[in-house]
């Protein structure tokens, strides 16, 4: 009877052994992963996938290929992998990690409409992770280019945090734009001395001048028709450049400054990075 | 009845075992050939190109060797392509379709030349697709600039609707609406015309304005006695006359690059829209 019924146990407990091939499989996975061979790794998490017809292991080959793919700066493919492994769990920690990864890569691929739309819904979702959302709302400004909405959420956190030292001393940084453009108004070249850029700025206030001078003495002399002539196509195409320059250097070293910023944090930020 | 209760139970477990995971080896052959038909349909052919070369190590399958040929064809291994291609040229239950496809990557490649060279081999054509194939040397000789050849041998093989595209894109391709540069310089020698010409009309009112209104501007200053500024305004009238048949010359230019771009991308997408004439495979993801 014992011996009948063992044979009955080995014979049908050998599908049973499909489950420590998937669990082989994704250790398999997982060290290539950890090996940073990431396309090996993506493969090997899909054919976990593939075999896995109960889905015992949907979230964590979803996830990581997700995290492969991000490792690869394939960031479309990622956020579909992080939404599919949302989507595979039922459990709240798996979700906001899969969340917080979607987050994460909508950061990266600079789609910060997504980004703040997702955090929303998370603050509802998570409301016992409302410090690290604040952390993540202060990376989408930052990669939105908004550094005194950011410098707000970090110091909501802590109001010596680094990053919101860092947003400050951007912000401080940055040209404003309508100052720029107002004081070339006023003083044509101003703008763009302002900007740093002196050369620019003396020849656009000498070229006003002369210009300026010319259209005056025309209608000094009463030759309005000159003076039409100088002031709409001299004088008006050099005061219009001048605040056009001034506001385009403005724009320009902004960005300069925030791409500065931005590569200061990709390069020597310490803390969690997206 | 313990011992039978125990049997049914274990049963019951390793039937929904079963359920879950039967496959035991995951790179076996067969589960091999599997995974890469999953992953070809997902049109992940980079993986699914290793999956087949492996199942086909340990197997010899048409279907399998066809979609490896396929995906090197699908990621631009073009040479890779070719080569698995001809592999199923003769015994093979896919050969007409492998053949089609030899053509379809010449086609990709734009290796024109050879896909006319080709042709004239005929234990390389399918007579399944041979008018497939011609269409595809029609459009060849249109994306290929060194080749003029004769419509009418072609038009026969389109339907009524491609024939309308056949015969538009020759008419495009080869009688293009193009300006001509000389011709726009010249007629700048008064102001805006060669603009009026390429059809840039906003330019053409700048060019007239700005070098009327300047020379005028000059001349007047200078009969008033005013030689300095006569003499500023007049280079710059002068400059502006110069760039007005400067810009019409380069205008036209521009105009016919637009036209030849624009032929060349509207007859890339018709290409694409009608999957380079392939025909449908219902073997590759059982549609």
């Amino acid at each position: 009877m014992v011996k009948i019924l063992l044979l009955y146990i080995s014979l049908f407990s050998a599908p049973l052994l499909g489950q420590v091939t998937l669990q082989k499989q994704l250790e398999l996975a997982n060290n290539l992963f950890e090996d940073s061979l990431f396309f090996d790794a993506i493969t090997e998490y899909k054919r976990l996938r593939y075999f896995d017809r109960a889905k015992e292991f949907d979230f964590i080959s979803n996830f990581n290929i997700g995290l492969a793919y991000k490792a690869g700066a394939k960031l479309d493919d990622a956020a579909r992998y992080f939404v599919s492994a949302d989507l595979a769990t039922s459990i709240k920690s798996e979700k906001y990690l899969a969340q917080t990864e979607l987050v994460k890569v909508n950061i990266l691929r600079k789609t910060t409409t997504t980004a703040f739309k997702l955090i929303d819904q998370m603050e509802t979702s998570f409301p016992n992770k409302i410090d690290e959302l604040k952390y993540w709302r202060g990376w989408v400004f930052m990669f939105d280019d908004n550094w005194e909405a950011a410098s707000i959420q970090f110091s909501r956190i802590d109001t010596s945090h680094s990053l919101k030292l860092l947003s400050d001393r951007v912000q401080n940084d940055k040209y404003s734009v309508i100052l720029a453009k107002g004081l070339s108004y006023i003083v044509p070249g101003a703008g763009q001395i302002y900007t740093g850029n002196y050369l620019s700025g003396v020849l656009s206030l000498a070229w006003n001048l002369a210009t300026g001078y010319w259209t005056v003495s025309a209608i000094t002399d009463n030759r309005v028709f000159d003076a039409l002539m100088v002031g709409n196509l001299l004088f008006l195409r050099f005061y219009n450049g001048n605040v056009d320059n001034a506001e385009k250097f403005a724009i320009e070293n902004n960005l300069k400054v925030s791409n500065e910023a931005l590569l200061y944090l990709q390069k020597y930020y310490r803390g969690i990075k997206p | 009845m313990k011992f039978f209760f125990l049997i049914f139970l274990i049963s019951i477990i390793s039937i929904s075992a079963q359920e879950t995971n039967f496959e035991l080896d995951l790179f076996s052959k067969e589960n091999r050939q599997k995974f890469g038909d999953h992953l070809f349909c997902k049109s992940d052919y980079l993986r699914a190109i290793e999956e087949y070369r492996h199942y086909l190590e340990l197997e010899s399958n048409d279907t399998s060797a066809f979609k490896l040929a396929f995906s090197y064809a699908e990621i631009g291994r073009f040479n890779e392509a070719e080569d698995n291609f001809k592999t199923l040229f003769f015994s093979s239950e896919f050969s007409e379709e492998a053949k089609y496809e030899f053509f379809r990557v010449q086609f990709l490649k734009h290796d024109f030349e050879k896909l006319r060279s080709t042709l004239k081999l005929n234990t390389y054509l399918p007579t399944k697709y041979y008018d497939n194939i011609k269409k595809l040397e029609y459009y060849s000789t249109l994306l290929d600039e060194n080749y003029f050849t004769d419509t009418t041998k072609y038009f026969n093989l389109f339907s009524n609707r491609e024939k309308i595209e056949a015969r538009n894109f020759y008419t495009d391709t080869y009688f293009p609406q193009k300006k001509d540069p000389t011709l726009a310089a010249i007629l700048s020698i008064i102001p805006g015309l060669g603009k009026v010409y390429t059809e840039n009309y906003g330019d053409a009112v700048t060019a007239f304005l700005y070098s009327t209104l300047l020379t005028y501007a000059a001349i007047d200053n200078y009969s008033a006695g005013h030689k300095t500024r006569g003499i500023i305004l007049g280079s710059l009238g002068a400059a502006f006359y110069a760039g007005n048949i400067y810009g019409s010359y380069t205008s036209a230019q521009i105009f016919n690059a637009k036209i030849s771009l624009n032929i060349d991308q509207n007859l890339v997408r018709y290409l694409d829209s009608v999957n380079l004439f392939a025909p449908v495979y219902d073997f590759l993801c059982g549609k």
